[in-house]
């Protein structure tokens, strides 16, 4: 049976459905920069209860992209908002410049989040790099 | 049912080779529905640490292993300046910590690749994360 938020009058749960809540499921995350790149998953995990929702997220571009906002699929959608709304914080490896780059996780629609870093003008749009990483952690309310 | 959000009061281990003397514990609690925790930790510190090692926290509950990866965001405050963090995983039972600037995977916040900081008596620190246990 589905998890708690999808309950109604008269349902009968069961030890399977208590201990459900709170696990954790795995995804695939897309990374995209215009289309989609390829990347390495290293670690992509997220946890709803409800309409909360946990990502936490590792993955490694195998590719090279171009200049242009990044995004990074969600394993939920989120409920809507106004606005580039904040999801959590992350780093940006840029292997070119062998930089890390502090980021702060942004909704980008109601499927990805995309990213700011600090003293930019808009969403963090560094071309893309075979080897550049991205590790995040979001917290949101999903739709 | 009733404890499923309940928070729990831990006692922070905060290492930068060395233990660290905590002093005021500002924020030390942990909620963990199943496999879901969520931990906030804030403290003074009153020793200090290693050069050129990271500087790391216990985790309050063994975490799944994982490599790198970012579990939330923290800080550290010493001498008038204060440090923006991200926090990571470093391995089932610690946090480690990466600023700017970092040159690679393995600059963490406290070693020289990492910038150098050094633990001092008087500093403090502190984290947010959330994470799954094992």
């Amino acid at each position: 049976m589905p998890g708690p938020g999808t309950w109604s009058a008269g349902d009968v749960l069961t030890a399977d459905d208590l201990n459900a809540i709170g696990t954790w499921q795995t995804y695939v995350p897309v990374l995209t920069q215009n289309v989609t790149r390829t990347a390495t998953v290293t670690s992509a995990s997220y946890c709803q209860i409800n309409k909360f929702c946990v990502v936490n997220v590792d993955l490694t571009c195998t590719t090279t992209g171009s200049a242009n906002s990044i995004s990074v699929s969600l394993p939920v959608n989120t409920a809507a908002t106004s606005g580039a709304a904040v999801l959590g914080s992350g780093v940006f490896f840029d292997t070119s410049a062998s930089d890390y780059i502090l980021v702060t996780c942004v909704r980008g629609s109601n499927s990805t989040v995309s990213f700011y870093k600090d003293l930019d003008g808009g969403l963090l749009a560094t071309t893309l790099g075979n080897g550049d990483v991205l590790s995040f952690s979001l917290t949101y309310q999903t739709v | 049912m009733n404890g499923m959000f309940a928070a729990t009061t831990f006692t922070p281990v905060v290492r930068q080779s060395a233990v660290i003397t905590n002093g005021t514990v500002h924020i030390a609690r942990y909620l963990q529905v199943n496999k879901l925790v969520m931990c906030a930790v804030t403290l003074g510190l009153s020793s200090a640490g290693t050069a050129n090692n990271r500087i790391e926290i216990d985790l309050p509950v063994t975490a799944k292993a994982n490599s790198f990866n970012v579990i939330g965001s923290g800080f550290y405050f010493a001498s008038g300046v204060v440090r923006v963090l991200r926090v990571v995983q470093y391995s089932t039972t610690r946090m480690a910590f990466f600023g700017e600037p970092a040159n690679s995977l393995t600059a963490y916040f406290g070693t020289t690749a990492g910038g150098g900081t050094t633990i001092a008596s008087g500093s403090s620190i502190g984290a947010v994360v959330m994470y799954e246990a094992a």
